[in-house]
């Protein structure tokens, strides 16, 4: 009994031993993890339930991963730089090359899942290039062309609409209970009205993306210049200020954080409105993509329209967070969200 | 000759009578310190004079014009620095050069900007912004400012109060070398709550007695310039000058014995 403690013991310290070389090696994780992947890619053989596939796209992504990241492991013994980027990223993709694994794992390798439901990635990926081109030039194209009407239309708007009433107690008066009652109605309720009233569908579904950035923008537009501290109207007044140079010295910029915040939220609700708009009326776009596979129950190509669609309003919401950090240089440190 | 003058104004938000039976003269050139404790009307008396409140009876006049609104010819310096956040101190001074000096172009005005922001020991600090600043480099920018305006009268509202000593003693001294230099020399009218601070810098003392806030007593400071900061403290006449100044207070703390908020000072 006493030797089976000690052994145990032992044990635990050997592996907790292992632990910590782990951690000494870290830049070493992703290549290990994509490692496994590999070979276990290599050594199991297929389920049936998943259909096969032309071309042997897992292996090529995780190959290409592999050789993606041993580089930069081999990099950042030589670049400072790279060694701290890589020192960051790396729990995280480890846990990414980790989850893909599994889900490998659990439908082509073991047909875990319902195949029809929950393609493997191979098939994932095969969907993505066999319509790259599709997904790309005419579906994202179409969604870009929508979107951009819709988000600047109403931003613009929404701006102007939000300065008026911020600087003008008359449009005050007038404007404010209409964005009270008009705002808050989500735009995808309007779909059964815009669709029958609009001429075409672009430009009723550019009219609800528009709905839905204009609200947000605004109300924080207004509140924004509603919210300017006195004082600075009146040092810009003792300045020798006159009122269009008190609008567009002193609230605007002054308004610029409650702005973007406005921004922010019109797009995110855009973004639900132009999915929405393609899925019920529209008919084409990214949106519409995917509704029409699903439709067809080919359930990879689905996938791959999600992860083109995630792929683009990250990229837009993270160029939306550079602007706002160029825009609002002068607030850095004072306000995070 | 006679710049400024107060034509017994009153002041009141509501019922509450903040200065009353006001009147005063201040000369081309003087250098005027209001002397006050806090709570006492002193922003309240700028605020009127810069125009961005009328008084409730009385009238003000500037070069023989009735005050109705700011003007650039009346610059002022606020309590809390009011730079404004989202601009550069250079952009915030060349917001006042474009004022004062509208004919330069955009690169000429941030130049300009720049000479000011040297004078008051900014030069490096130009292309920072607020937020980057401690509260001395900041109230030197506000000062900046209101320099850059050329404004003949300056209206300073407690400027150094929230300075650490070092800070302050620096900044009176670079405020009174400025003024001493500039031909021919602005009208200062500068409020404090310190009497030292207001020995050293007036032509002449204004006491301003609270609740409501009256001329309770004025006294012209004779010292020749530059004044010693020992003098201030030791020398006779200015020990004669702090007497005559706390005597104000004292008076009118015997006349209403029950509030005696001007013994603060
Ligand atoms: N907007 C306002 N409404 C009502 N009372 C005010 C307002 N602003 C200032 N006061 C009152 O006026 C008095 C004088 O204020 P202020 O001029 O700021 O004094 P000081 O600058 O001497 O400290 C204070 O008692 C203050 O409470
Ligand atoms: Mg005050």
């Amino acid at each position: 009994m006493n030797l089976f403690i000690t052994k145990t013991m032992r044990y635990l310290a050997t592996a907790w031993a292992a632990v910590k070389e782990l951690r000494r090696v870290k830049l070493w994780w992703v290549p290990m993890t994509i490692g496994i992947a590999i070979l276990l890619e290599l050594l199991l053989s297929n389920h049936d339930s998943q259909p096969a596939t032309k071309y042997a796209y897992y292996r090529y992504l995780v190959f290409i991963a592999l050789a993606f990241f041993l580089t930069l492991a081999v990099g950042a013994k030589f670049f400072p730089r790279w060694r701290e980027k890589l020192l960051h990223i790396s729990a995280f993709y480890t846990a990414v090359f980790l989850a893909l694994n599994i889900y490998h794992l659990a439908t082509q390798k073991f047909g875990l899942l319902p195949a029809l439901f929950f393609p493997s990635p191979g098939r994932i990926l095969e969907a993505l290039v066999v319509d790259f081109r599709y997904l790309i030039v005419d579906c994202l194209g179409s969604s870009a062309k929508l979107l951009a009407w819709g988000y600047f239309t109403g931003a613009i708007a929404g701006f102007f609409t939000g300065i008026a009433v911020g600087f003008n107690k008359t449009a005050a008066y007038w404007v404010n209970p209409l964005t009270r009652i008009i705002g808050p109605i989500p735009p995808t309720a309007w779909i059964p009205i815009v669709l029958v009233a609009f001429p075409t569908t672009f430009s009723g579904g550019a009219f609800l993306i528009a709905l839905a950035v204009w609200f947000p923008a605004a109300v924080m537009t207004g509140s924004g210049i509603a919210n300017v501290p006195n004082a600075y109207f009146e040092v810009s007044s003792t300045l020798g200020a006159s009122r269009w140079r008190q609008i567009f010295y002193v609230g605007i910029p002054a308004a610029m954080p409650s702005i973007f915040i406005g921004l922010f939220t019109g797009t995110c609700s855009s973004f639900i409105t132009l999915m929405t708009a393609e899925m019920l009326g529209v008919k084409n776009g990214i949106g519409w993509y995917v509704n029409w596979q699903r439709e067809m129950l080919s359930y990879a190509n689905v996938y791959a329209g999600l992860i083109i669609i995630a792929i683009t309003f990250y990229l837009l919401i993270t160029l939306l967070f550079r602007l706002r950090d160029v825009v609002l240089v002068w607030q850095k440190g004072v306000i995070k969200w | 000759m006679t710049t400024l003058r107060l034509a017994d104004i009153t002041f009141a938000y509501g019922d509450r009578v903040i200065l009353e039976h006001l009147s005063l003269t201040v000369a081309d050139g003087e250098f005027l310190v209001v002397l006050g404790a806090s709570g006492g009307g002193k922003t309240t008396l700028l605020r009127l004079i810069a125009g961005l409140a009328a008084p409730t009876t009385g009238q003000i006049f500037f070069a023989d014009e009735e005050v109705r609104a700011p003007s650039p010819q009346r610059g002022i310096v606020f309590q809390d620095y009011a730079l404004f956040p989202w601009y550069s101190l250079r952009d915030n001074v060349a917001l006042a050069v474009a004022k004062s000096e509208p004919r330069l172009s955009r690169r000429e005005r941030r130049e300009r900007a720049a000479e000011y922001l040297r004078a008051v020991g900014l030069g490096d600090a130009a292309a920072k912004y607020p937020h980057e600043l401690s509260g001395g480099m900041r109230q030197r920018g506000a000062l900046a400012r209101t320099l850059a305006l050329g404004s003949p009268l300056l209206l300073l509202d407690e400027p150094f109060g929230a300075l650490d000593p070092h800070n302050r003693a620096r900044l009176q001294n670079l405020l009174l070398e400025i003024w001493r230099a500039a031909t021919p020399r602005r009208t200062v009218i500068f409020v404090t709550h310190d009497i030292d601070e207001a020995l050293l810098l007036g032509d002449r003392i204004i006491a301003l007695g609270s609740n409501p806030g009256r001329i309770i007593g004025e006294i012209k400071i004779d010292a020749p310039r530059p004044r010693s900061r020992e003098d201030i403290i030791t020398a006779e006449n200015f020990r004669s000058y702090r007497a005559a100044i706390q005597a104000c207070y004292c008076r009118r703390d015997d006349d209403e014995a029950v509030d005696g908020d001007g013994g603060g000072i």
